[in-house]
C-alpha cells in the first residue's frame, strides 16, 4: 500500500514519528560530527606537541647521525599506547629511527608539514629543526579506535534517545492525531452514508473552527444545495409526470431528426393501443398506424414541425381494429442559441369529439329542415288561404266601387310579398330540391334566391351532372356553398359571383368566387362562427377547404372531396 | 665503520655540500667542522660575551689551520640564533681576544699545555684533536675510532668556563662514553 493511500490516523502518527525520528538524528548527528571533530582536534593538538617535543629532542641526534640515540628518543613514546607507530627522517627523506612496537607499519613516504587521516589512524608530518637549520622531520601515526569507541557510545546514547522519543512520540501523536483525524473522519462518515444511502438531509457536524470546520460548513452548504435541488427536482417531476400522466392527450417529444423519441406519455397507450416501449423502440411506430390514406400526408407534413406549423388531423387504426381520429400538434423546441433541438407534441383523441360536432350540426340540419318545412307547410298555406280571401275581398270591395278597394289591394300585395319571403325562408332552412331534384337544381335555385334578394349577378358554372349517393354528404357540401355565397353577397361588395363545380382526378372541386374587396387576411378572429362551421361540414365530409384571395382580387372559397366521398 | 657514512650523511643534511668520492683528509675536516657549527649550536654561553644580542659569534682557530676553506664555507651564512658567526685565525694564545669557540690545531701540540692554562677562566669552548686534550683542560675532544669520528666531552671544564652544554649533546657524549666504555 502506497503511504498516500493509508488511512489519515495512521498518516498523521507516522508523520509525527518520522519528524520525530529526523529531528533525533539529525541533532544526534550533528553532536556525533561535533565530538568527532573534537575528538580530532584534541588529537591532533596532542600529537602536535608531542611531534614538538621528541623533535626537539631527537635534533640534535639527527644533526649528529646518532641514530640510536634518536631510537632511545622514540621509544619514550611508549608511554602513549595511542602512537602506535613514529620515525625520524633525514633531511633526504631517508628513515634515521623508527619506532613501531607493533612492528605492524612501514614507515610513509615523507611529507609536508601537516597531517593526513587515513582508515582509523591519523598521520602527522613535522620538520625537524637544531637552532636554525632544519635537520630532519618526525613522522607520528595514532590510532583513532578511541575515536571510534566514542562514536560508538554515542551513537548507543542516540539510539536509545531515539528509541525514547519515538515511544514519548508514538504516545503522544495517537493522542493528538485525534486532533486532526477525529474531524475528518467524522466528515468522511457522512460522506460515505450520504453516498450510500442517497440521503442529502445528513449534515456533518462541526468540531473544529479550523479549516477542516471550514470545510464541514461547505459540505453541509453543499449538501443543502443538493437536497434542496433534490427535492425540487423531485417536486418538479412528480408535477409534470401528474400532469403528463393524468391528462388524456398525448404529450411526446422527439430530437430534431426524430430518430429518438425521448418522452412519450402513459396516454399513448391508451390513444393508441400499442405500449410506449414499442414507440421507444422503433420512434415511427405512431406513424405505422396511421390510416394508409392520411399516411403520405402526414408524413409530408412533419417537415412543418421544426417550423411550428404542424398541425394535423389523422385517422389511426389500432391493433383492436378500432379507427380514431388524432389531432396532432408540434412545437419546436429552441438550444440558447436559438437553433431548434427538439420537437414536443400533443396528440389528442377527437374521435368523440368529431362525433359530438357531426351530431351537433346533423340536429341543427334536420331542426332548420323541420321548421323550413313547418314554415313551408303550415305558415305558407296559411299566408296562402289568408292572401286568398284579401283577393276575394279585394274583388267584392271593386265589384261595389268601394273607395276602401285601394286598400284591400295594398292588403293582397303585401301579403303576396310575406309568402314570397316565408317561401325563400324556408327554402334557405330547408332546400327541398336538393332532396327533390338533386344538387345541380339546389345550386341553381340559391344562385337565382341571391340574384333576387341582393340585386347581384350570381351565376352557377355546372358542366356535368354531380349526383350523391348520401344525401347527407350533399347537404353538408350545399351548406358550404350556401354559407360562402351568403357571405360574398352581404360582405363583399362584388358587382358578380360564380359558382363553379369540376370534377378532376377523381376529386370534386366546388369554387366560389367574386370580384369584391377581398376577404381580409389573415383570416384568424375575423374569420367568425361561418367559416369554423365550414370548417367541419368539410371535415364532416372528408373533404378540403381552402380560402384565400383570387388571382384577379376578390375571395375564392374551394372545397374538394373525393369521389369516394360522394358515390 | 657504522659510523661514518651516518655522521657523513648527518654531515651534507646540515651543510648542504655534497660529498663527491673525496680525499680522506678533506672528508674529516669536512665532518668536524659542520661538528664544530653543531656544537655552537648546543652550547650557550653567558650573556656577558656578547655586546649586543645580535653581535657575532667569533669560532677561532688558533695555530695552522687544518680546514681551509671548509670551516668558513660550512658557517657560511649561517647564524646562531641572531647572531652571525665569524672565524677568526690566530697564531699565538697570546692573540685569542673576543673568542667565543676555539679550535686549537695539532700545530700547537707541543704548546698544548700552557695554552689550555692560559685560556682557563675563559669563557671559550675549546675543541681540540690531541688525545691529551681533555686531561689538560680542553673542554670537546675529537675521537677518531676506526673510520668514525666522535667526540668526548669534560664536563668539569665546561663548568668551570660557565659554559652550558645541551643535554641533547651531552646524551650523544653519553651513549658514544657507554659504548667506549663497553668496548668494541
Amino acid at each position: 500500500m502506497k503511504f498516500r493511500d493509508i488511512s489519515v490516523r495512521r498518516k498523521l502518527v507516522l508523520v509525527m514519528m518520522l519528524a520525530s525520528a529526523a529531528a533525533v538524528l539529525l541533532a544526534g548527528g550533528a553532536s556525533v560530527m561535533l565530538e568527532v571533530v573534537r575528538y580530532r582536534q584534541a588529537i591532533l593538538r596532542d600529537l602536535s606537541t608531542q611531534a614538538q617535543i621528541v623533535g626537539a629532542n631527537g635534533a640534535a641526534a639527527l644533526a649528529f647521525g646518532d641514530a640510536k640515540t634518536g631510537q632511545e628518543i622514540l621509544s619514550a613514546l611508549q608511554a602513549r599506547p595511542e602512537i602506535v607507530y613514529a620515525c625520524l627522517y633525514t633531511m633526504d627523506g631517508k628513515v634515521f629511527a623508527e619506532y613501531n612496537p607493533r612492528q605492524a607499519f612501514t614507515p610513509p613516504p615523507l611529507g609536508a608539514d601537516g597531517h593526513v587521516f587515513e582508515a582509523g589512524h591519523v598521520v602527522l608530518f613535522r620538520q625537524i629543526k637544531l637552532g636554525n637549520d632544519a635537520v630532519g622531520a618526525i613522522c607520528l601515526r595514532a590510532d583513532l579506535s578511541g575515536e571510534r569507541a566514542e562514536i560508538l557510545d554515542y551513537a548507543a546514547l542516540i539510539a536509545g534517545v531515539m528509541i525514547a522519543s519515538l515511544a514519548a512520540a508514538l504516545l503522544l501523536s495517537t493522542k493528538l492525531q485525534r486532533l486532526v483525524s477525529e474531524p475528518v473522519m467524522a466528515l468522511a462518515a457522512v460522506a460515505a452514508r450520504v453516498r450510500q444511502q442517497q440521503d442529502y438531509s445528513q449534515r456533518a457536524e462541526k468540531l473544529t473552527e479550523d479549516e477542516i470546520g471550514a470545510l464541514v460548513d461547505a459540505f453541509n452548504q453543499m449538501l443543502a444545495h443538493v437536497q434542496r435541488r433534490d427535492e425540487e427536482l423531485r417536486a418538479s417531476e412528480q408535477r409534470f409526470r401528474q400532469l403528463a400522466e393524468t391528462i388524456h392527450e398525448v404529450f411526446w417529444m422527439t430530437d430534431l431528426d426524430k430518430s429518438r423519441m425521448i418522452y412519450v406519455s402513459p396516454a399513448y397507450e391508451q390513444v393508441w393501443g400499442r405500449t410506449c416501449a414499442s414507440l421507444y423502440a422503433n420512434p415511427s411506430n405512431w406513424l405505422e398506424a396511421i390510416h394508409s390514406e392520411d399516411r403520405e400526408r402526414v408524413r409530408a407534413a412533419m417537415e412543418k414541425q421544426a417550423r411550428g406549423e404542424y398541425d394535423e388531423e389523422y385517422r389511426i387504426l389500432r391493433p383492436d381494429g378500432a379507427l380514431r381520429w388524432i389531432r396532432d400538434r408540434a412545437f419546436p423546441i429552441r438550444d440558447k442559441d436559438g437553433k431548434v433541438y427538439r420537437i414536443a407534441g400533443i396528440a389528442e383523441d377527437i374521435t368523440e369529439r368529431r362525433h359530438l360536432e357531426r351530431q351537433i350540426l346533423e340536429i341543427s340540419d334536420s331542426e332548420q329542415g323541420r321548421i323550413g318545412q313547418d314554415l313551408h307547410d303550415g305558415l305558407c298555406q296559411h299566408l296562402v288561404s289568408i292572401a286568398f280571401a284579401g283577393n276575394l275581398l279585394r274583388q267584392k270591395l271593386a265589384a261595389q266601387s268601394s273607395p276602401e278597394e285601394p286598400d284591400a289591394r295594398h292588403i293582397a300585395m303585401l301579403l303576396d310579398d310575406a309568402i314570397t319571403q316565408a317561401r325563400n325562408l324556408a327554402r334557405g332552412l330547408y332546400p327541398v330540391k336538393l332532396e327533390v331534384e338533386g344538387f345541380g337544381s339546389a345550386l341553381e335555385e340559391l344562385a337565382g334566391n341571391i340574384s333576387e334578394r341582393f340585386g347581384i349577378d350570381c351565376r352557377l358554372d355546372c358542366p356535368e351532372p354531380v349526383v350523391f349517393s348520401d344525401i347527407a354528404v350533399a347537404t353538408h357540401l350545399y351548406r358550404i356553398v350556401q354559407e360562402a355565397v351568403t357571405n360574398a353577397a352581404k360582405h363583399s361588395q362584388a358587382a358578380q359571383i360564380v359558382i363553379r363545380a369540376t370534377t378532376a382526378n377523381d376529386r370534386l372541386t366546388i369554387a366560389v368566387s367574386d370580384n369584391g374587396i377581398g376577404i381580409p387576411e389573415p383570416l384568424g378572429n375575423t374569420s367568425g362562427m361561418g367559416l369554423h362551421i365550414m370548417r367541419y361540414r368539410a371535415r364532416m365530409i372528408g373533404g378540403q377547404l381552402r380560402i384565400g384571395r383570387g388571382k384577379h382580387g376578390g375571395t375564392i372559397i374551394l372545397c374538394s372531396l373525393h369521389q369516394k366521398a360522394i358515390k | 665503520m657504522r659510523w661514518l657514512p651516518v655522521l657523513i650523511v648527518s654531515l651534507t643534511s646540515v651543510c648542504g655540500v655534497q660529498a663527491g668520492p673525496p680525499e680522506l683528509l678533506q672528508t674529516e675536516y669536512r665532518v668536524k667542522a659542520g661538528l664544530i657549527y653543531n656544537f655552537a649550536k648546543l652550547v650557550e654561553w653567558p650573556t656577558n660575551q656578547f655586546a649586543t644580542a645580535n653581535s657575532p659569534l667569533v669560532i677561532g682557530v688558533l695555530g695552522q689551520d687544518p680546514f681551509g676553506p671548509l670551516l668558513d664555507d660550512t658557517v657560511k651564512g649561517r647564524e646562531i640564533g641572531e647572531r652571525p658567526i665569524q672565524i677568526k685565525r690566530f697564531s699565538g694564545v697570546d692573540q685569542v681576544r673576543d673568542c667565543h669557540m676555539l679550535f686549537i690545531s695539532q700545530s700547537e701540540k707541543d704548546r698544548l699545555p700552557a695554552d689550555l692554562a692560559a685560556l682557563a677562566g675563559q669563557s671559550i669552548l675549546t675543541v681540540g684533536e690531541d688525545g691529551r686534550f681533555r686531561q689538560l683542560g680542553g673542554i670537546i675532544q675529537f675521537l677518531n675510532r676506526d673510520d668514525t669520528i666522535q667526540f668526548a666531552i669534560n664536563t668539569n671544564a665546561a663548568r668551570r668556563a660557565s659554559l652550558r652544554i645541551s643535554s641533547k649533546l651531552l646524551i650523544i657524549w653519553q651513549r658514544v662514553a657507554q659504548e667506549e666504555n663497553q668496548g668494541p
